[in-house]
């Protein structure tokens, strides 16, 4: 990793019950490709699928 | 798909169309990654039992696949406070460390993949470039009510979509931040100073090679480092708990034990 200086992939949280991810992060990569997944809690409804769904998705691409 | 698709491309198998059905369901077992599925491939067209043998093994071995069920991730760990402290959190240690906190459980739901037939792209002499896209149905419970998302994952030259094992990744680092705003100990008071990056070296032969490996059924051991912000100091989110947290995590689980599949069909429809 040392001599790689941008992420290919970021991920942060966005309040309290999301995440926001970007796949291609770096300037001269491909993308950017953003997705919005959702934590299940018990007070709101998730605004994205939870996470395990997004890789079961590319599992399925 | 697409990796069932350029397998079948390279060895001149009538693969017309595939369909990919996925269910979703929490499997509640100590120590245990959380979730399972069951996966179902439909594939159409003109194909012999050996020729279905070998697109079932490519099934079960396109690099996501190997990911999730295969452990073929090696993972490299670095964890860095918000003071600037930085720490290597690698490897994991096999026994699993207390933590006062649990996850929620997963919602069940469903997963169905549709291939785009018209997006494969030919070179001008009529050989294959790109795979193309699929289209990604999810469905799953959410509080009130039962939601819907689309997504599109492949292979196409003016890249659009987003390949499908970088898709995967993206759902480990969302799963990640996801994990440690739940179990970290400052709980979701803090969680805006949480981020993951992921730096994947290039190489692995490219798709060529993962076409092949997964036709062969090869596990590819593929490298890769998660740099992880925390915030605080490391006498505020101490490492061991970042490492109970990580431990707890169900696609790193995935990533380094497999385990996802709890059962899996690949069918032929003329």
């Amino acid at each position: 990793m040392a001599e790689q200086i941008h992420p290919n992939i970021v991920a942060r949280t966005v309040g309290r019950e999301s995440v926001l991810t970007v796949v291609g992060a770096a300037p001269d990569a491909r993308g950017p490709w953003s997705f919005i997944t959702g934590i299940p809690n018990p007070g709101f409804d998730m605004v994205g699928p939870p996470a395990q769904y997004l890789s079961v998705a590319a599992w399925a691409a | 798909m697409v990796t069932v698709v350029g397998v079948a491309y390279r060895g001149n198998i009538a693969l017309e169309d595939i369909m990919v059905d996925f269910e979703v369901e929490a499997v509640e077992l100590p120590n245990a990654i959380g979730f399972g599925v069951r996966e179902l491939v439909t594939l159409k067209g003109r194909i012999s039992e050996p020729e279905r043998v070998r697109l079932e093994r490519a099934s079960r071995y396109c690099p996501v696949g190997q990911a999730l069920t295969k452990g073929s991730m090696e993972i490299e760990d670095e964890i860095r406070w918000s003071n600037g402290e930085v720490a290597s959190a690698s490897p994991l240690t096999e026994s699993l460390p207390p933590s006062d906190w649990a996850l929620p459980a997963i919602p069940t739901g469903s997963v169905h993949g549709r291939y785009l037939l018209d997006t494969k792209e030919y070179d001008d002499e009529g050989k294959m470039e790109h795979e193309g896209e699929a289209k990604i149905s999810i469905q799953c419970q959410n509080l009130t009510r039962t939601s819907r998302w689309t997504i599109l994952g492949g292979h196409s030259s003016e890249g659009w979509v987003t390949p499908p094992f970088p898709l995967g990744h993206a759902g480990w680092a969302a799963s990640t931040v996801s994990t440690l705003s739940r179990l970290l100990p400052q709980g979701t008071e803090d969680a805006d100073g949480l981020s993951v990056e992921l730096y994947m070296a290039a190489g692995g032969g490219g798709r060529g090679q993962s076409q092949s490996n997964a036709a062969e059924g090869v596990v590819a051991r593929r490298g890769v480092t998660r740099r992880i912000m925390v915030p605080g100091t490391p006498s505020t989110t101490p490492i061991e708990a970042v490492q109970a947290a990580l431990q707890r995590d169900p696609i790193t689980l995935a990533y380094l034990n497999g385990g996802v599949l709890l059962h899996d069909e690949v069918v032929v429809e003329s």
